[in-house]
């Protein structure tokens, strides 16, 4: 079986304080007012002082079956069928942009239109590849983000999760996103592309 | 391919860590690229990860700049450094020659935490040219912008900055009052704090007004309290206490002065020479011969309670008057005061009173800043000596930031600082005060010369303090940046980041950990290589305090030819001084190499010896009768507050609150657009509040007072009380700087502002 790799987001450690962010535009060189990953503030939910808010951290889900690699007509965006890491092969892309970008439920693609490419989360391909974590998993600051192999998951999600059914976002797309979530179903709405929205986890 | 280098480096701007070390990827001369530190393996935190962004910022300072219009105009000519330190000299000499050495003010700040010239030593390279230069009033000295209220009422009660807070693993209960370390202390507190919860079941309540991030993450039990109420909260915690028997009576008899006789004429500890002996000795109460005793007398048993007379003197002991001060103090009333419910005060004072194992915790707490949290901070910290939250202590030095003496800020402060002899002090909140108002402190300030600080934008009382700048006769800004404090200047100095330039700081794994709940942590050397070399004409602080030096006529005190040198002369001298024995590995190549150096000290004894006049925790302070103060914690509504100020709250009903933003330590980075893509500057207010103003989520709004006015996005939010509203301190000026709201006035004897207090009123723009 191939690898596959995913990732438990613990929304109870999530505090929205964008070290993940800043890494990854640091690493990556992600262009000015685009983000790889994303962190959004949910809530607060409810009235004063019985209040809600949590943040939620989202990035590519690297589909099991990505729509924005099926919507890509020149197949700048793939999926590596060796660990399922889905990527851009810059010299193929076309900058068209949108057809890809509204293709993903999630946010993920960030457009650098001064080059004339697509980018995205690459999940560290390079860090990977030297035995290492992705670095937004390293940069955590309270280790939120919980990364392995599919199969490896739930036992390192198990102190994390106690036993509670994760979750993942959006699953009435389809896609089999690689990212799964440990808090029970409160998360209210978060606003996806173009009024996609991410409804309550499922 | 060219060559890549690792450079050991650390980022220190006076956040809630103070410092991260890290490293950075350096090619051709360029940092391309920083990494996350092998050894620490504990990542920067957002602001961190835009070091290298900031240090190629296109807005950074190059060349030195004189002003050629009035002040303020913006008008700039480009002059060389030569030209630039000629004018300083010389103007800081005319100003000598005409007023005296007292007319100068230097102010080095905390805007970076490696020295030389960093916090840790209180700015020793500059304040070494200046005391030897003839003095100057030196900013440092008195009061500070957000603490001083905690730490001077510390010094007078344990004498201390803090007691120490361990946090035992299976810490039962842990109380955050007043601060918000999630947003703060973000690189590894709250990851502490969430370990204790999901493992051993640690219990958090947060005390706030605002739901903060810490309120949101952490807390299992959330009070909103009423901005600048808090001493009243403690003053009902503590009646709880007493009344129902919670608090170890051995600590209040061994390692208190509560025991002590009082005399009811003057307020002054009774002693025995006042009853005809012959010491200076605290009396108490003898409960078995029913007479006066000196505390120490062999098998005495003093009374806690009841009124004597000795002597003709009325007496009472400490703790009487401690329950008489908070015999008033009901869960009603303090409800009333505070804005919680009865119930969940006394809840909180039972449950705290009887669990083993609990802690208050508050780094640098928002009261601090409230008219007078000097006596929250007290009161605060009584809960916690009576109740058992107290195991140990920090020696406090005449340094305020060293925690953590491993012996090398200690050694170059003792060995570089000569006595200033100008004995003027200031409190740095209030420079501009001192220059308007020169009766005030019986100054007469004609010069500024300012490194790492920025005064216009966070001062309190942001016009004030451009009126005063107005009126010197030589300002002289070094920074990265055209800040808000440069645009003031005669000369604009470009300094450099700490990519830039060799510093260390003493630390620990959690950064300098003064702030932290960790008392047993090993500690260590943080040293920051220079990675490059200094953008355009950019310096460091310390060449350019050395060729101030120069230009002064005495670059023989400054034989150190740059910050590295500086020191690894200090390294050695720290080194052969026998009370700093664990210092013999380091060395300045181990330094460099490995950028983070364990430094073996052993923990110091947990005791209770407190260095206080009594040698125990001074629940009644006799000194501040003499200052004017009571010695004992009251509340008292803010000064701006609608108990406080009904008048004024009439016209401005809302209560500021000016928080810390986790993106910005301070106004440092405020202009990063990395990070100032994430956030629209906003004033959060509850739904209540901006329904009545016709404003809703998103509108641009106008935050107005008698002070000023300024314009930002409402966040319309279930997250703050009705009544209170937030804008987060440190935005420039074109973002809404909070400071043209605040009031400058201080708080009593710490004599830090109280930004959180001050009244507003908000209307659409
Ligand atoms: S999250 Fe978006 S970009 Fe990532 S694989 Fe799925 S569809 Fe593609
Ligand atoms: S670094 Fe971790 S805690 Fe911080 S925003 Fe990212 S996922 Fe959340
Ligand atoms: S926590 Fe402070 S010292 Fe550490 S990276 Fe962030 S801003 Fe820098």
């Amino acid at each position: 079986m191939p690898t596959r790799y995913g990732m438990l987001v613990d929304l109870k450690r999530c505090i929205g304080c964008y070290s993940c962010i800043m890494a990854c535009k640091q690493d990556h060189g992600v262009v000015a007012g685009k983000r790889w990953n994303r962190v959004t503030t949910v809530g607060p939910i409810g009235k004063f002082p019985n209040v809600r808010m949590h943040y939620v951290y989202t990035q590519c889900m690297h589909c099991e079956k990505p729509p924005c690699v099926e919507a890509c007509p020149t197949g700048a965006l793939y999926k590596r069928p060796e660990d399922g890491i889905v990527l851009v092969d810059e010299s193929k892309c076309r900058a068209c942009f949108d057809l890809c970008e509204d293709a993903c439920p999630y946010k993920a693609l960030a457009r650098d239109t001064a080059r004339g490419k697509q980018t995205k989360c690459t999940l560290c391909v390079e860090r990977l590849e030297k035995g290492e974590q992705p670095l937004c998993v390293q940069t955590c600051v309270t280790q939120a983000l919980i990364f392995g192999k599919v199969q490896d998951l739930p036992k390192l999600m198990e102190p994390r999760t106690k036993g509670v059914p994760t979750h993942r976002l959006l699953t009435d797309q389809g896609t089999g996103p690689g990212l799964e979530y440990n808090k029970d179903p409160e998360l209210g709405t978060i606003k996806g592309r173009r009024g996609k929205v991410y409804t309550d986890v499922t | 391919m060219p060559e890549e280098k690792l450079v050991n480096v650390f980022c220190g701007p006076h956040c809630g860590a103070y410092v991260c070390e890290f490293q950075a990827v350096v090619k051709e001369g360029k940092v391309e690229n920083l990494r996350i530190h092998p050894k620490t393996k504990h990542p920067p935190c957002a602001v961190g990860w835009t070091n290298a962004k900031r240090l190629y910022h296109p807005d950074r300072l190059l060349y030195p700049l004189k002003r050629v219009g009035e002040r303020g105009d913006g008008k700039w000519e480009r002059i060389s450094w030569d030209e630039a330190m000629d004018y300083v000299a010389k103007g800081l000499t005319e100003v000598k020659q005409k007023y005296g050495n007292e007319s100068i003010v230097l102010y080095s700040y905390v805007a970076h935490h490696g020295s030389p010239g960093g916090a840790a030593d209180r700015s020793v390279t500059p304040l070494r040219l200046f005391n030897l230069w003839g003095g100057c009033i030196h900013l440092f000295d008195r009061g500070n912008l957000c603490a001083a209220a905690y730490w001077q009422s510390m010094r007078r009660f344990t004498g201390t900055i803090h007691l120490a807070r361990p946090l035992p693993k299976d810490t039962e209960l842990m109380v955050i009052w007043s601060s918000n370390p999630v947003a703060t202390s973000r690189r590894i507190t709250p990851r502490t704090i969430m370990e204790s919860k999901e493992q051993y079941g640690l219990k958090v309540v947060v005390i706030d007004p605002q739901f903060t991030e810490t309120a949101a993450l952490l807390a299992d039990e959330y009070l909103p309290i009423r901005p600048g109420t808090d001493a009243a909260l403690a003053l009902a915690w503590l009646r709880v206490i007493i009344a129902e028997g919670l608090y170890k009576k051995d600590v209040v008899l061994n390692h208190t002065n509560a025991l002590f006789l009082v005399r009811s004429d003057n307020g002054k500890m009774l002693r025995e020479k006042d009853v005809g002996g012959p010491s200076d000795k605290y009396m108490v109460w003898d409960a078995k011969t029913q007479q006066a005793r000196t505390f120490d007398t062999a098998g005495v048993e003093p009374a806690l309670t009841g009124s004597q007379t000795v002597k003709g003197i009325t007496v009472k002991p400490v703790w009487q008057r401690l329950i008489e001060l908070v015999e008033p103090w009901t869960a009603a009333k303090a409800a009333e005061a505070t804005g919680l419910p009865a119930e969940s005060i006394v809840n909180l004072a039972r449950e705290f009173g009887r669990k083993k194992s609990k802690i208050q915790f508050f780094p640098i707490p928002r009261f601090n800043t409230t008219s007078y949290g000097e006596y929250a901070s007290i009161a605060s910290e009584m809960i916690n000596v009576l109740s058992g939250g107290i195991i140990g202590r920090m020696v406090m030095r005449e340094n305020p930031h060293a925690h953590i003496d491993v012996g090398f800020h200690a050694t170059h402060f003792d060995t570089q600082v000569v006595p200033n002899p100008v004995s003027k002090k200031v409190p740095v909140g209030h420079l501009a005060e001192a220059i308007l108002n020169p009766k005030r402190y019986g100054t007469n300030i004609k010069a500024l010369y300012l490194f790492r600080a920025n005064p216009v934008n966070q001062h309190a009382s942001t016009q004030k303090t451009i009126e005063a700048l107005k009126k010197l006769d030589l300002v002289v800004v070094a920074d990265l940046f055209m800040s808000a404090t440069a645009q003031y200047a005669d000369i604009v100095l470009p300094a450099c980041t700490y990519l830039e330039r060799s510093s260390i700081r003493e630390a620990s794994p959690v950064g300098v950990g003064g702030w932290t709940i960790y008392y047993d942590l090993p500690r260590q050397l943080y040293y920051c290589d220079k990675a490059v070399e200094p953008l355009g004409e950019s310096k460091d602080d310390y060449d350019i305090t050395r060729l101030l030096a120069q230009k002064l006529g005495m670059g023989q005190d400054y034989p150190w030819r740059n910050a590295e040198e500086w020191i690894a002369d200090n390294l050695e001298k720290a080194k052969e001084n026998p009370k700093y024995p664990w210092l013999k590995d380091v060395t300045i190549d181990r330094l460099k190499r490995e950028g983070i150096v364990d430094v073996p000290i052993p923990t110091p004894p947990i005791d209770w010896n407190m260095p206080t006049p009594s040698g125990r925790v001074e629940f009644y302070n006799e000194e501040l009768i003499d200052m004017g103060y009571e010695p004992l914690p009251v509340y008292l509504p803010p000064r701006e507050s609608p108990e406080g100020s009904p008048e004024l709250y009439k016209k401005y009903p809302l209560q500021l609150l000016t928080s810390k933003f986790k993106l910005r330590p301070n106004s440092s980075y405020g202009n990063q657009p990395e990070l100032r893509e994430m956030y629209t500057p906003d004033v959060l207010m509850n739904p209540e509040d901006a329904a009545p103003r016709g404003i809703k989520d998103g509108d641009k709004v106008t935050v107005f007072n008698d002070r000023g006015q300024i314009h930002l996005k409402a966040s319309v939010k279930e997250a703050i009380r009705p009544g209170v509203v937030r804008i987060y301190q440190g935005q420039w000026p074109a973002d809404g700087n909070v400071n043209l709201l605040s009031s400058d006035e201080l708080t009593l004897y710490g004599e830090n502002p109280t930004y959180n207090t001050g009244l507003v009123n908000i209307r659409k723009a």
